[in-house]
């Protein structure tokens, strides 16, 4: 596909992570940003479905290489901009299950060119996300289908650790841990259709092992002492999986209110801690590979990653402690953090190509 | 082809850490006068960096070796990438 296209459905997702954010901010209390009023109580499913789900269909979309594999992103990103611009319309959400649908069908694809463990867990995440949109539609609320896409995107980051893992000695014993792993985080969604509390807490379980899988086997907790830019994705990535493993600990311990600072906070340090850490050590490879140009690593990467591990610390303490100006100032901080980091990308891409010239 | 080799061993997978060809990743290198074809796999088929590696493959080869004006990036999964093709370097950096 031609660089244009996979830039404009790039920008299509982040357009909608700025909704996604924009939402969040009226959430915390702040100003209606971008017309927020309109959809802030959609912040969550903007930012899985909408950013979140553009980006990584996008990403596997450039690998398949087949035509209609654009079709996962195009949807997705098309349906969710409907959805919050035209009043919630089943127009919008039907889209989005579609994307969804055709994201399943390219990861059934990778799986079907490269039939591992890794690529099925994968395909494993898609259904998730999937089998959620599906349950939106049929009325199914946010916090009760919220563990299905924290499973998309688990199952997915997951998966494409494991197939980077497979250069380190087999461990039947990171095996064992890694299936219990999964099947707590499988069981656990399912559960909180019905009974969300214990859903939580068993998901916090499966965190837990998740957290302690990665310790042993993810290539980031070797790699943190590497210098440039293969020690920057590992550090960024550790920090993610310490984000993984405090989640854990948190729902736990809290898990029960489906609204309110504890359930900020539960869902906060999956979404925020744990995706972003990831997105903000990935971006440097996965632009370059999306948008095909050589992007040079910085250390001033490490500013914007720093800042939003300090920001999410001061957010999950205020949430906990219900100190009210902590959490909203330190939402904002992580508010404004997000788009400074893909500034800062935007300005390495824009002096990759200038030197290129 | 050793010189060709020896190019690709400047490019490194950015997550794991170590040039390609210690990853095993190269399976064949062929030359026909002024033309190189390398045929390589990726260790994820759903890997989007396919490109992006293939670039910076072509131009550390050109790079290196003025006489040569076409290089041929030719990526399968068949036989898939297994740990034991990588080299005895990568290996140990690996923990054995």
């Amino acid at each position: 596909m031609l660089r244009l296209p996979k830039i404009m459905l790039l920008v299509m997702g982040v357009g909608l992570l700025l909704h996604g954010l924009a939402a969040g901010v009226l959430r915390a209390g702040g100003p209606a940003l971008m017309g927020a009023g309109q959809f802030a109580q959609w912040h969550g499913p903007i930012m899985v479905c909408g950013f979140l789900g553009v980006v990584i269909s996008l990403e596997r979309a450039t690998a398949l290489k087949v035509w209609f594999g654009w079709a996962a992103p195009l949807l997705t990103g098309v349906g969710m901009g409907l959805f919050i611009t035209t009043d919630n319309g089943p127009t919008g959400a039907l889209m989005v299950l579609a994307g969804s649908l055709f994201h399943s069908v390219n990861q059934g694809l990778v799986l079907a060119r490269q039939p591992n463990t890794a690529n099925a867990i994968m395909l494993l995440g898609a259904l998730f996300w999937v089998t959620a949109n599906l349950l939106l539609l049929t009325g199914y609320t946010t916090p009760q289908l919220v563990l299905l896409w924290m499973n998309f995107l688990l199952f997915t980051i997951i998966g494409e650790r494991i197939e980077l893992s497979r250069v380190l000695v087999p461990n039947t014993l990171t095996q064992v841990l890694l299936l219990s792993a999964l099947l707590q985080l499988l069981v656990a969604s399912a559960m909180a259709l019905w009974d969300y509390s214990m859903g939580f807490h068993i998901y916090g379980v499966g965190l837990l092992l998740a957290a302690i899988w990665a310790w042993q086997r993810d290539l980031a907790f070797r790699n943190y002492r590497l210098p440039g830019l293969s020690g920057y994705v590992a550090k960024a990535l550790v920090c993610g999986w310490a984000w993984c493993l405090l989640a854990g600990i948190l729902m736990l311990v809290f898990a029960g209110p489906s609204a309110g600072p504890v359930y900020d906070a539960l869902l906060h340090a999956i979404f925020v801690g744990f995706i972003f850490s990831m997105i903000f050590g990935h971006a440097p490879i996965i632009f370059p590979g999306i948008l095909g140009i050589n992007i040079p690593y910085r250390p001033i990467l490490y500013l914007p990653l720093g800042a939003l591990q300090l920001f999410m610390l001061l957010r999950i303490g205020g949430d906990i402690l219900a100190i009210g100006w902590l959490k909203y100032w330190a939402s904002m901080g992580t508010t404004v953090i997000i788009p400074l980091f893909l500034l800062s990308m935007l300005s390495l891409i824009i002096s990759a190509a200038s030197v290129k010239k | 082809m050793d010189s060709i080799r020896t190019s690709l061993q400047q490019v490194i997978d950015p997550e794991i850490g170590i040039n390609i060809v210690d990853l095993g990743l190269v399976y064949d290198i062929s030359q026909t006068d002024n033309q190189v074809h390398v045929l390589m796999t990726l260790t994820s088929a759903g890997c989007p960096l396919q490109d992006l590696i293939a670039s910076q493959m072509r131009q550390q080869i050109l790079q290196d070796h003025p006489d040569i004006n076409q290089v041929k990036i030719e990526v399968t999964f068949d036989p898939p990438w297994q740990r034991s093709m990588m080299s005895s370097t990568a290996t140990s950096l690996l923990g054995g």
